[in-house]
């Protein structure tokens, strides 16, 4: 039947095989591979046929395979081993080959099966696994495995020992079964901790059979395959003596520092060679903050700047005599003062210390204050609870006359009270101090030599640590002076309160401190409402001239009394005038305590004084118009009249059909005339003049009076070619007398024609500098001759003044304008340069509904 | 004799100079309307040139009398040796009378009109 098989079955047999067959020729080029070939090594047998084996093979086996071929073709070798090829995909596939060669063929036939991983390492683990199931079983040390679902897969002699079970018995349970419940929650922490690859070490709590509990020292790890974690193992050395051991030194240690760090005093513990070896909590709050770095340090090593210093003198003596220390130091490194006991024994040196900084801040405190209390010019007694003198200052004997000796052991009320004490303020707070409450009185007391002396007394107790009344410390402040003070102030305001003028009375600086009923009738202020304030303040406004009273200061201090006028201000706002006289009062030393002013209203004489005055500056004006009146009397009145005299005697002396004759009578129509004219302007400035002070004022418009004035001098004005430029606003108003303003600008148009200069056509420019907020102001320029300024300023606007002398001004053109002005209030001013021109300023005040006053 | 007469007012001229006519008190008299042309000619003039006598009136336009006596002062040994300076004035003010006390160039106070017995005065010897 075998031999019955035909080459087709053969091909069918070869096709279906999980085996690869293959030939290849003698230089390792594949001739036939069949279909195997794609599952066991990733390639077809298409890809294969033509390629060299070395191609797939594992490199490291190339050399063997050409050694294992060459043997085989000399017959010197089984034709049956192991290699590896390398899969497509990379994988390493390992393969059990059946070689032989065919000289016929001149070919290698050649049959190969893959092997497995395990199949080929069983012969390896079966030789080892003796060795480790050896290992694992007798091992001293715990040793188990667990699965990742945390069931113990295999446990060793030593854990099912100590367990008190079998393998089968723990084996398939969780290893946290066995345990506590803390110590299975710490168990199971770790557990995971090596499924995610880490390995731990902790200390753990078994319970051994017979209930006893043991320490191990766990480490745990992850059992990995394929770069996954497939289990743990455990091995846990028991450490339970040890362990115990530190327990309880940790017990004893942790009691102590209970102990000590409930001790309210600051501790620490030094060895015999300096080494911190305890540190309480007290002390490290206070001056050892980095407690735990100080331990086993040497404290002249960690605190080199105490090398030498108090703590190490007294910490070496304790040491050294075997004797406790106490002292009381600085310590710079904590700023404060401190009690030390050190206690030294075999173990060291037990030091014990406490802050105590305030008491000594509180102790110099006191010296300091007893030193300040010897020097100071109060008296300060310092008496026991029963109020007997223990001590006394210079102060006190400077007051009373009694040295401290005399004193000692005395309750000071007993000889410093005499029968004309008003002991009242005493006796009212004596139960106070009694009780231990401080207390302050004013009292006359007296002195050794019989004086009397007022003295301001505070009282303080002072009680000890338990709360018990010790001492009593008194301060005396001599206050004879204020009490006189205020005693002859009482006397003066007696006096004071029974004038109908107002009294003030203020201290050396000036506060108030008393005043009359008459001040209060005066001025509307209570003397509540004047205690304190100054004067000044009170009373002046900004009206007040404060400059009077500095004038006149020095003679008030050098003790004169000084007086003067003032206007104030009263309490409801209105004004009055008051005569002043004030009088400073000195003590016996020459200083100046207090100031004494008397205040009578003089309003109603200072009004009519200022009426007086207005009188006297109206008659001084009405005086120098009078003059100005005999001026023109004298001078352009009597100049017409004169010349007609004259003319009247030449008429009785010449012919009357002489030429002479005629012209001597046109000429005394001429005065005549010219007399006419004088009166007239006379009557015109009568009649401003009575009209001052009583001028009626309406809107006016600028620009229209001026145009109504042109209109009058339309003819002049043609005729010497003359031009005028008004640049006013249309509706540039003021409050003016309508006349006035005509009178003005007529005079002043009729003045520029007049004096125009007779080498260019006349130019006038008047224009408005704004419609200010007080008034107007114009100018009003003309290009004409102009007159000397220097030579006329001050009788350009007088009356018959007159600057040229070809022209037949008369003198009152400007004379007019003058008046005019400033009979509404206004004013005029004038430059001039002769041959250029001339300018008037003219400002006129914007008074509504105002009558003028001068 | 020489007079200059010196006032703005042309009709005080006409009569002053027409009664020093009629008293035959001086064949030549000049007159001058502003008292600067009148300084300008004495300043000019040479000792025997001066007039005899001046005529002054003392309210002008421009430079009136006083300050015509100012302006003459330099000059005033000059003028003395040969000339009187009278005030001729309508003025009635007496302080203008005792204000000549100030110009010892002034000669004498005479009030407009001025009369014949001033010029009887003016034209005596040295009073």
């Amino acid at each position: 039947m075998e031999i019955g098989l035909n080459t087709a079955a053969w091909e069918r047999f070869i096709r279906v095989s999980p085996d690869l067959f293959c030939t290849f020729d003698i230089n390792g080029i594949f001739i036939y591979v069949n279909e195997a070939s794609a599952t066991v090594l990733g390639y077809s047998r298409e890809t294969l046929c033509g390629r060299a084996y070395s191609e797939f093979l594992s490199p490291e086996y190339r050399a063997i395979m050409e050694r294992v071929l060459q043997d085989l073709k000399e017959g010197t070798h089984l034709g049956s081993f192991e290699n590896c090829f390398i899969h497509q995909n990379g994988k390493v596939v390992p393969l059990l080959w059946s070689l032989a060669w065919a000289e016929e063929d001149n070919l290698y036939y050649a049959t190969g099966r893959e092997i497995t991983d395990t199949e080929q390492n069983i012969l390896k683990l079966t030789k080892s696994e003796q060795q480790f199931k050896l290992l694992f079983d007798l091992n001293p040390d715990l040793i188990f495995h667990e699965s990742p679902q945390g069931l113990i897969t295999e446990a060793n002699q030593s854990l099912c020992n100590l367990l008190g079970l079998t393998s089968t018995e723990v084996v398939n349970r969780p290893f946290t079964s066995f345990l506590s419940p803390d110590m299975a929650s710490l168990s199971e922490q770790n557990f995971r901790a090596a499924l995610q690859g880490n390995t731990s070490q902790f200390d753990l709590q078994l319970p051994a059979k017979g209930g006893e509990r043991k320490v191990f020292e766990i480490t745990r790890y992850p059992l990995m395959a394929d770069g996954q974690v497939i289990g743990v193992q455990t091995i846990g050395k028991d450490s339970t003596p040890l362990k115990t051991a530190l327990e309880t030194i940790e017990d004893q240690s942790n009691t102590l520092e209970t102990i000590f760090d409930s001790i309210t005093d600051g501790f620490y513990l030094l060895s015999r060679n300096w080494n911190f070896l305890f540190i309480n909590q007290k002390a490290s709050e206070l001056y050892l903050p980095d407690k735990d770095n100080l331990i086993g340090k040497n404290i002249w090593q960690a605190f080199p700047a105490e090398v030498n210093g108090v703590f190490y003198k007294q910490y070496h003596d304790a040491f050294e005599t075997g004797k406790p220390v106490h002292f009381e130091t600085y310590y710079a490194g904590g700023d404060a003062w401190v009690e030390v006991r050190a206690y030294p024994s075999a173990e060291g040196l037990f030091v014990y210390f406490q802050d105590i900084t305030e008491r000594v801040r509180a102790r110099e405190e006191l010296e300091k204050l007893s030193l300040v209390a010897s020097h100071t010019n109060n008296g300060v007694i310092i008496t026991n609870s029963k109020r007997e003198i223990e001590w006394v200052n210079e102060g006190f004997t400077r007051l009373t006359g009694y040295s401290k000796e005399e004193v000692k052991g005395r309750i000071p009320s007993e000889f410093l009270h005499n029968p004309r004490t008003e002991v009242k303020a005493f006796e009212a707070v004596k139960h106070k101090m009694l009780k231990g409450e401080p207390i302050a009185f004013e009292i006359r007391n007296t002195r050794k030599d019989g004086a009397d002396i007022w003295l301001s007394v505070q009282v303080n107790p002072i009680f000890n640590d338990q709360g018990i009344l010790e001492k009593y410390i008194t301060i005396q402040t001599d206050i004879t002076q204020r009490i006189k003070n205020q005693q002859e102030l009482e006397k003066l305001s007696l006096v004071a309160s029974k004038t109908s003028n107002g009294v003030l009375i203020a201290d050396k600086n000036w506060h108030i401190e008393w005043v009359n009923n008459g001040f209060t009738r005066l001025y509307g202020y209570t003397l509540e409402e004047a205690i304190g304030k100054r004067p000044s303040v009170l009373l002046h406004s900004f009206k007040t001239d404060p400059t009077v009273y500095k004038s006149l200061e020095e003679k008030l201090l050098r003790g004169e009394p000084i007086s003067y006028e003032i206007l104030n201000l009263k309490k409801n706002g209105e004004e009055v005038w008051i005569s002043l006289e004030i009088t400073a009062i000195f003590d016996e030393n020459g200083d100046i305590v207090r100031f004494i002013e008397v205040e009578t209203d003089i309003t109603a004489l200072k009004n009519s004084e200022l009426e007086l005055s207005t009188l006297a500056q109206d008659l001084y004006r009405q005086n120098r118009d009078l003059q100005q009146f005999t001026y023109i009397v004298s001078h352009n009145l009597r100049a017409p009249v004169a010349n007609a005299l004259g003319m009247a005697q030449l008429l009785t002396l010449t012919d009357k059909t002489s030429e002479v004759y005629d012209l001597s009578v046109a000429n005394l129509q001429k005065s005549i005339q010219q007399l006419d004219i004088v009166l007239k302007d006379v009557n015109a400035i009568l009649s401003i003049r009575d009209s001052q002070g009583n001028v009626t004022l309406e809107k006016a418009n600028i620009k229209l009076v001026i145009q109504q004035a042109l209109a009058s001098l339309q003819e002049p004005l043609q005729q010497s070619n003359g031009e005028v430029h008004i640049n006013l606003a249309e509706d540039l108003g003021v409050w003016a007398n309508k006349a006035y303003l005509y009178s003005i600008f007529y005079n002043l148009l009729s003045n520029a024609i007049k004096y125009r200069s007779e080498a260019r056509p006349l130019k006038v420019k008047i224009k408005s500098y704004g419609n200010l907020e007080k008034g107007v102001l114009l100018s009003f320029s003309d290009n004409g001759s102009g007159f000397d300024l220097e030579k006329a300023k001050n009788n350009i606007f007088k009356l018959y003044k007159r600057f040229h002398a070809t022209n037949n001004g008369r003198g009152i053109g400007l004379y007019l304008v003058k008046t005019h002005l400033e009979a509404m209030g206004g004013y005029i001013e004038v430059n001039s340069q002769v041959g250029l021109g001339t300018r008037f300023l003219i400002y006129l005040p914007n008074l509504q509904h105002e009558n003028i006053h001068h | 004799m020489k007079i200059f007469i010196i006032d703005d007012d042309e009709v005080s001229i006409f009569f002053a100079r027409h009664l020093l006519l009629l008293e035959n008190a001086a064949p030549d008299i000049t007159t001058f309307l502003c008292a600067e042309e009148a300084l300008q000619t004495l300043q000019a003039s040479a000792v025997p040139d001066l007039p005899d006598a001046i005529f002054l009136d003392l309210n002008m336009p421009i430079m009136d009398g006083w300050e015509f006596l100012e302006a003459l002062a330099p000059i005033a040994q000059k003028i003395t040796q040969n000339c009187r300076i009278f005030i001729l004035t309508s003025s009635l003010d007496y302080s203008d009378i005792l204000k000549i006390k100030d110009y010892p160039l002034v000669s004498g106070f005479i009030h407009k009109p001025i009369k014949q017995e001033d010029i009887q005065m003016v034209i005596s010897p040295q009073m």
